[in-house]
């Protein structure tokens, strides 16, 4: 896979995230999407048909669903269901509070659907303390629920400086429940900017965590980590920034940004409520375009581990108040810059229509 | 194993196939993989595949209308192998 193969675009995105409501129920401390309340002007139930609709017919093959919490919309049943119908595989993201005894038959009932349940600590004190009191019990028990129905699912955990020591714990728990265990990097976009400092891990814990993942090829990553393919071997995956190449995230009030950990004015590429929806906006949005052609520069450019890491993740520098074309603020080698040291990304023209 | 052209072959329910400007995506849904396909002739015959005819058969069409030479034929066939392996197409 090289950029040289994305440049022209890709038909559909080939991982499509969908945050279909910002209500939650929860506030954990690095939310990406700083969720909580819900936004008047969210998708309606036709409105979010028309774009599956949409997506079916672009073929795009699964999409990831988060929030917010999804299972709090009163629609999420039916629209799953939808989804499944047109052949949209789904793998939805919960924080597993909802998952009562009914929606656990429903979930084991689809085939080709996914669940990822969050839980970032191997015990109540680690875990509660980023997600709020009593999630950790109830995180269990929906997994309880799901695995006393055969159901294989998804544990999801955010690497932190504070649950780090507890991997090895995560991934007995994930494998006690015949469920897969997958590590998401902590990213300062929505309320993580806030904690992004005191939680992002160490650099001594991100080498660690480099050997780990090697040691244990079946954990996933969703690609999380590639920054670290830099220590010398490529981790699994793309290794490299899919934002409006491979991947794009569409919010509840129908905005599409480039990747999930975006969520913010000039990383949009228009909304789906404008003409030419959704396939539009991933075919012609000079944002997108400009993406698809960029690569990393400036120091980055001449380092010898550029074709594993390129770079590292836009989010993360952006988020940080570093350019685009400064190394990652977690770069294996030290490199990265000061924030504010250089100039921002500047943001660009929609095209209308 | 080679594809035996005697046979008609289908693209099974569980995958999905995906033309795409440097050839196709194939996703299969039953264990979540994605190939990349870097041939378009070879992702256009996939599309076209509805199982009507015997796959030599079908192949010979599918050459013949697109003028292409026994080097691409052989071709075909040989990623036509690879992709049974795969259990991107199977025997009807």
């Amino acid at each position: 896979m090289s950029y040289d193969l994305l440049r022209s675009g890709l038909e559909a995105p080939i991982c499509l995230t969908w945050e279909m409501t910002y209500y939650c129920n929860l506030r954990c401390v690095h939310c990406l999407s700083a969720s909580g309340v819900r936004r008047d002007e969210e998708l309606t139930t036709e409105e979010a048909k028309r774009l599956i609709d949409e997506w079916a017919e672009m073929k795009v093959f699964y999409i990831n669903v988060g929030g917010g919490e999804p299972m709090s919309r009163p629609d999420f049943f039916e629209l799953m269901d939808y989804c499944l119908d047109r052949g949209i595989g789904v793998k939805f993201s919960t924080n597993g509070t909802l998952m009562d005894e009914a929606a656990a038959d429903w979930v084991a009932s689809r085939d080709y659907l996914d669940v990822q349940i969050s839980l970032d600590g191997a015990t109540p004190e680690t875990n509660d303390a980023i997600r709020g009191n009593g999630t950790y019990r109830r995180a269990r028990r929906a997994m309880e629920r799901l695995a006393e129905r055969g159901f294989s699912f998804k544990i999801n955990n955010v690497v932190t400086r504070q649950n780090f020591d507890q991997l090895e714990k995560m991934y007995a728990l994930a494998n006690r429940y015949g469920a897969q265990l997958r590590l998401t990097r902590l990213r300062p976009s929505g309320r993580g900017q806030n904690v992004w400092e005191k939680m992002r891990p160490t650099r001594e814990q991100n080498k660690k965590l480099y050997q780990w993942l090697l040691a244990h090829p079946d954990v996933l990553t969703g690609d999380s980590f590639f920054h670290l393919s830099a220590y010398g071997q490529a981790l699994q995956g793309m290794n490299m920034c899919g934002a409006g190449r491979i991947v794009c995230c569409v919010d509840p009030v129908g905005e599409v940004y480039a990747c999930p950990f975006v969520l913010a004015p000039e990383f949009s590429g228009g909304n789906v409520r404008q003409p030419g929806g959704f396939a539009g906006i991933w075919r012609e949005s000079l944002l997108f375009a400009h993406l698809r052609e960029w690569q990393v520069g400036g120091t980055c450019e001449t380092c010898n581990a550029y074709d594993l890491c390129h770079g590292g993740c836009m989010a993360v520098k952006h988020f940080t108040g570093r350019s685009l074309d400064s190394p990652d603020p977690d770069c294996v080698f030290g490199n990265a810059g000061e924030p504010g040291d250089a100039r921002q990304f500047v943001p660009l023209g929609r095209k209308s229509g | 194993m080679p594809v035996n052209t005697q046979q008609s072959y289908e693209i099974p329910p569980q995958v999905s196939v995906r033309p795409e400007r440097f050839g196709g995506l194939v996703y299969r849904y039953d264990n979540r993989a994605l190939y990349f396909l870097h041939s378009r002739p070879l992702v256009d015959f996939l599309v076209e595949l509805d199982g009507e005819k015997p796959l030599g058969a079908a192949l010979e069409e599918f050459v013949a209308e697109r003028g292409l030479d026994e080097g691409e034929y052989r071709a075909l066939e040989n990623a036509l192998d690879q992709l049974e392996g795969k259990g991107i197409i199977r025997e009807l």
